[in-house]
This record gives C-alpha cells, structure tokens and sequence, in this order.
C-alpha cells in the first residue's frame, strides 16, 4: 500500500483540477448566460444581472417561421435529426461489417484497404468538397438532405472501419471458430457473437458518426441552398452576419443544439467509459 | 459415434510445411491423443479436422463420409478449446444451448437436455451465471458441457487443460477418461504434455516436424520408441542417453558396460558401430555389487528427493544421467560420491538415424 498524499499534495491537485474545470466550463457558461440576459454582447458574462433575466431569445430561436408561415426550427432541427441519425445508422451498419471483414478475413486487397483508410484521414474535408459537389451535383442530390446522410456516412466510415477493426482484433477468433463448430453461420456469429461483445466499440463510434454529422458546417452549408433543408449549425451561422451578429439569439441556438448531444452522452456514458478503456484490461 | 480416416493430409503455408502428408485411422470410439512439441503440427491438424483449416491435400473422411469441403457445423463434431471459448456475455445456460438453437431443436427438448448436461458435470447451480463468474475448472466444464450437449459424433479437445493449475488439471484429466468411458465417443484430445497423454490415450500418436513419429498405445510408446526422439519425448524425466561403442561382447564406453548377452540381438555384427544408448532413469538402481551384467559408473552432482522417491542427478563423462531410486537408496548416495548403477531394460538406437536397432 503506498502511503496517502499529505494535505497540501491533495490540497494542491484539488486546486489545479478546480481550474482546469473552470477553464473547460467557463465557456459554456458565458453562452448560457449571453442566452438568458438582455443586454447584448460579451459584457454581460463578466458582470450578470438577474435584472436583465429573459427567455426572449431562446423563444425567438425555437418559434422561428419562413415566409409561408412553415415553422422553420422544427423542419430544421428534423433536417439535423435526420442527417445526423441517418448518417449514423447508415455509417454504424457499414462500417461493423466491414471491420468484421477487415478483422477477421484476408482477402485480396486486404492491406490497401486497411492502408487506405488511414491514408484519408490525412487530407482535410475541405479538401473533398468540389469534387463531393461534382458528385452530389451529378446524382441529383444537391440541396437535399438524403444527399447529406451519404455524404456524411461515407467520410466518417474510414475513422469508424479503423476504430472498429482495433476492437474485434481484441474479440478471441477462438469464439468465431467455437460458434463455427456448433454450426453457427457467419451471419449469425455477427450478429449473435461478435456485435453484442462489440456494443462499446459500436457506441463510440456511433457517438462520433453522430457528433459529426450534428456539429458539421462547411459541407451542410455549401450543399444546401433553401432554408427549410438547412440544418442547425448552418441556421445559426446566420445570426451572425455581415451586417451585425445577433449574439443573444446566437447563444441561444447553439445552446438548443447541444441539448440533443448532451442527451446522447448521458445516455451513452456507461457504454463509453467501457469503449474508451476497451482493450486496456483484457 | 463414427470412425476418422486421415488419408495423405497436408497443410503448406508457403514453403513451409506444416503437416507432412499424415495418414491415420481412428476407430470408433477410440482415444487418439495427438502429443509433440510445440510446432510439430497437431493443433493444425485437429483444426483441419474441425474444418477450422483447409488441407492444402489430402482427405478428411468421418464416419466414412468424405467432410474435407464441409463446414465445420456439417461435420458432426464438437470441440473444445484450450481458451475454453465461451461466449463471454451468455449465461452458461445459454453458453450449453447456443449449438442446440443453432439446429432449432425445439424449446422443450432444449432445456431437457441442456439440464441433463448440466446434472452430468455438476454445473447445475451455475446455469445463470456468466462465464466471468466461473472459476477455470468450471469454465472448462461448461465448455465441455457445450461440446457434449449436440450428442456429436466425434470429440476434438485442443490442450483443454493447458490454462488449469496441476492439482485442477489431475481431477479434469479423469473426468475426461469418465467422459470417455461413459461416452464410448470417437475423440482427438491435442497435448504437449506427455503425463496427459500416457494416462488418457487409447492410442498414442507422435508428431514431429509435421508426419508421424510413432504411434501405438502409450506402453508401447513409453517400452519401445521407435526413435531416439520418441524416447526423449515420452516419460519424464526423460530417457538417458550415453554414446557407447560396439564391441565383440559388448556395448562399451568408459563409464559403461552392457554385456550383449543380455540384449539378445541376433545379427550383432552387422550393427553400426556407433550407437547410443538410451535408459530411463527409473530402470536404474544402485549396484549392490560391481558383477552385474550392464553397469553404469556416475559421480553424483546432488540429489532430489521427493519424499516417495530420490532422483540422483550425476554426470558420466560429457553425459548428464538421472536415475528415480528408492527414497531409501537416495539417503545411501552423497553429492560428489562415485557410485555404480545397474539396469536390466534399456533401448539402443543408431548414432545417426536415431532409429531404434534394439530394446529389452
């Protein structure tokens, strides 16, 4: 047994870990409060007053109508519902299969494949948006959110293959090869055997497809033209334009869009500290 | 239950060969252990007939049934793993079941015979436990449990005992032998261990560098090697072996003398001239008198007493020796001591084939 830290040891990593949480904190605290109070701009965050309390931007956000009278938060907040839970699913079924290929099977093209996943990872998005607007353009897809869930399931799949061959390498092929004997077909191994074992892997990934999709902006504001496909982040660019920022409204948006991403995590947490510290005890 | 026909099987990775063309037939309901060292290609040739492996040649026939292209879950069998392979988020129920659901065998019929299974190895009171709740025995247990529930034709086991402690390995050892007699199943048990192998096999089979050593049933193995590599792998400690000269009347070296009266071989004079001679330690005792007809002279290093038995580790020029003696006979002999040692069973094999010219 080592022998506890003296007070001032304790005292001392209480104080840095105290600041390190402030410093992460700090500005999803001057968003909530730039959110909630009247006057406009930054200065309010340094000296809040509950004078200045009010619910008129979060409203003004969410309530949101198009010329038509359509109610353009609720068809955008679909629109990134969609785009981001679509991209997942679609991301999710693809890249478990083919990481069970990868991990498991060797086949020509085996190595280029695996190499070539990790090579892509080296070029940034922006590198692949005229190309992906030729594309998308060629496809009719263009300005349509079906266009984005492809768009979004296939960038990510690289990252996801990757994250979720590391994992099933962990998985003993003596299981396979046990489920093989009793008769099982590979099919049912998968999806019987090998997923069920694979659900912290398969969340964590799942949560970065998700993430992604949610939060991603150049490419959702480049393919997208009419405000009613638009998803949240590319709305909430718009209150901050060439002519002024809406600040108030801003704070506001970007705190109804992390509700969703929040909900996630906490219904997510006891599979992700499970994937993240997958492979560590085995 | 089924016989096995190995006819000329193959496995190559490449250049290398793994299993060199090995031809074997298992009766029905025999015990064949598979034993050798590490490398010698057992584990892969279980695994061809698993149908885990391809052979690269050759046929696998089972119960007269050519399986060489089925899949595994055509060909009858069942296997246990020297990880015991358990699907770890299955309650061992579900973990005996799961060949069972696999063939749709009806819900009813499913539990009767997973619980009679479960009666048969005393895994009654775990059945909604998983398996990281298991002890290693119990872990084996239910693996064994899993194998015997699809009633398969044939058992393969691949070193199930390897990940137990000696004590636990003992006990699982004889519940395999139970298994077996109650059973009468055709099985193929994989081992490095040739303690394993003596005690379960029907028949031994011997693999080095990929064919066949020796074969036969484990005294014949352990009386009579084939080669001076089946008398070093089989018995422990292992066999001795002093290099001796042929001589008119005798097998000679300077520490050693083995009368050729006492061999009864009968073409003496066409054998090579250089020979080895090998002798298991427990065929060596302390020479009441220096008459007897094959003697051994040794300077004692020190001594290993077990309580039961001593074994004397010695040197006999270049040639380490040990011989097992009696508890009492080891209080006799000292460290540093020059002592004779007599022996009436031995093996004599050829300097360069290796190959066994005489035993008695």
């Amino acid at each position: 047994m080592s022998e506890r830290p003296s007070f001032l040891v304790r005292l001392g990593a209480y104080l840095v870990l105290a600041l390190a949480t402030l410093t992460v904190m700090f500005p999803v605290y001057a968003v909530a409060v730039m959110a909630v109070s009247r006057a406009p701009g930054f200065s309010v965050v340094l000296s809040p007053d509950p004078s200045l309390f009010t619910l008129e931007h979060l409203a003004k956000f969410v309530a949101r109508h198009d010329a038509n009278g359509r109610w353009l938060f609720g068809r955008q907040l679909a629109n990134s519902l969609v785009v981001a839970g679509g991209a997942t699913a679609l991301g999710v079924l693809l890249a478990t299969t083919a990481a069970y290929a990868f991990s498991r099977f060797r086949f020509p093209g085996h190595r280029l494949g695996i190499a070539s996943f990790v090579v892509v990872q080296m070029f940034p998005a922006t590198m692949m948006i005229v190309p992906l607007y030729l594309l998308m353009s060629a496809l009719g897809l263009l300005d349509s959110v079906v266009g984005l869930v492809v768009v979004y399931a296939t960038t990510a799949l690289p990252f996801c293959v990757w994250m979720l061959k590391g994992y099933f390498d962990t998985i003993p092929a003596d299981l396979d090869e046990a489920a093989l004997v009793d008769g099982a077909s590979r099919v049912r191994i998968f999806y019987q055997v090998i997923l069920p074992l694979a659900r912290p892997a398969i969340a964590v990934t799942a949560l970065f497809s998700f993430l992604s999709a949610w939060n991603e902006f150049i490419m959702a504001a480049t393919f997208l033209s009419h405000e009613e496909k638009f998803t949240l982040p590319v709305t909430l660019f718009r209150h901050v334009g060439a002519y002024g920022a809406d600040w108030g409204a801003f704070a506001a948006g970007s705190l109804i869009v992390s509700i969703p991403v929040c909900l996630l995590f906490f219904a997510l947490q006891r599979q992700l500290v499970g994937g993240l510290a997958a492979g560590a005890v085995k | 239950m089924a016989s096995i026909e190995l006819s000329s099987v193959t496995k190559r990775y490449g250049e290398t060969t793994i299993v060199d063309g090995i031809s074997l037939s298992i009766a029905d309901g025999e015990l064949v252990v598979l034993v050798g060292p590490s490398g010698c290609g057992k584990s892969t040739l279980l695994r061809m007939v698993a149908g885990l492996l391809a052979p690269t040649a050759g046929r696998i026939s089972i119960g007269g049934r050519d399986v060489t292209q089925l899949e595994p879950g055509d060909r009858d069998i069942a296997m246990v793993f020297q990880s015991y392979a358990l699907y770890p988020h299955m309650s061992v129920r579900d973990n005996i079941a799961f060949p069972l659901k696999v063939r749709r065998v009806r819900p009813a019929e499913l539990d009767e015979r997973v619980r009679r299974v479960a009666d048969m190895l005393g895994l009654a009171h775990l059945l909604d436990r998983r398996p990281r709740d298991l002890s290693g025995g119990q872990r084996q247990r239910v693996a064994m449990g899993r194998a015997i529930v699809r009633e398969p034709k044939v058992f393969l086991f691949d070193e199930p005992l390897s990940n137990l402690d000696a004590a636990l390995r003992t006990r699982m050892r004889a519940e395999i032998a139970e298994l077996h007699a109650r059973l009468k199943a055709t099985m193929i048990y994989v081992t490095h261990d040739q303690h394993e192998a003596m005690t379960l096999a029907d028949r031994i089979v011997l693999l080095n560098h990929g064919h066949i050593e020796q074969q036969g049933t484990p005294l014949d193995l352990y009386r009579r090697p084939r080669t001076r590599f089946a008398g070093e792998f089989m018995g422990s400690p292992p066999m001795n072996f002093l290099s001796v000269a042929r001589q008119p009347d005798a097998l000679m070296s300077p520490h050693l003398r083995v009368a050729r009266g006492g061999l009864r071989i009968d073409d003496w004079d066409v054998l090579p001239e250089e020979l080895v001679l090998g002798v298991r330690p427990e065929a060596l005792r302390l020479a009441e008198h220096s008459s007897a007809p094959h003697r051994l002279d040794v300077q004692v290093a020190w001594v290993e007493r077990t309580g039961s038995d001593s074994y004397v580790h010695a040197r006999a020029g270049e040639s380490s020796v040990v011989a097992r003696v009696t508890a009492s006979d080891g209080e006799r002999v000292a460290a540093g001591s020059t002592v004779t040692l007599a022996f009436d069973n031995m093996s004599v094999f050829d300097r360069d084939s290796g190959l066994a010219v005489a035993h008695c």
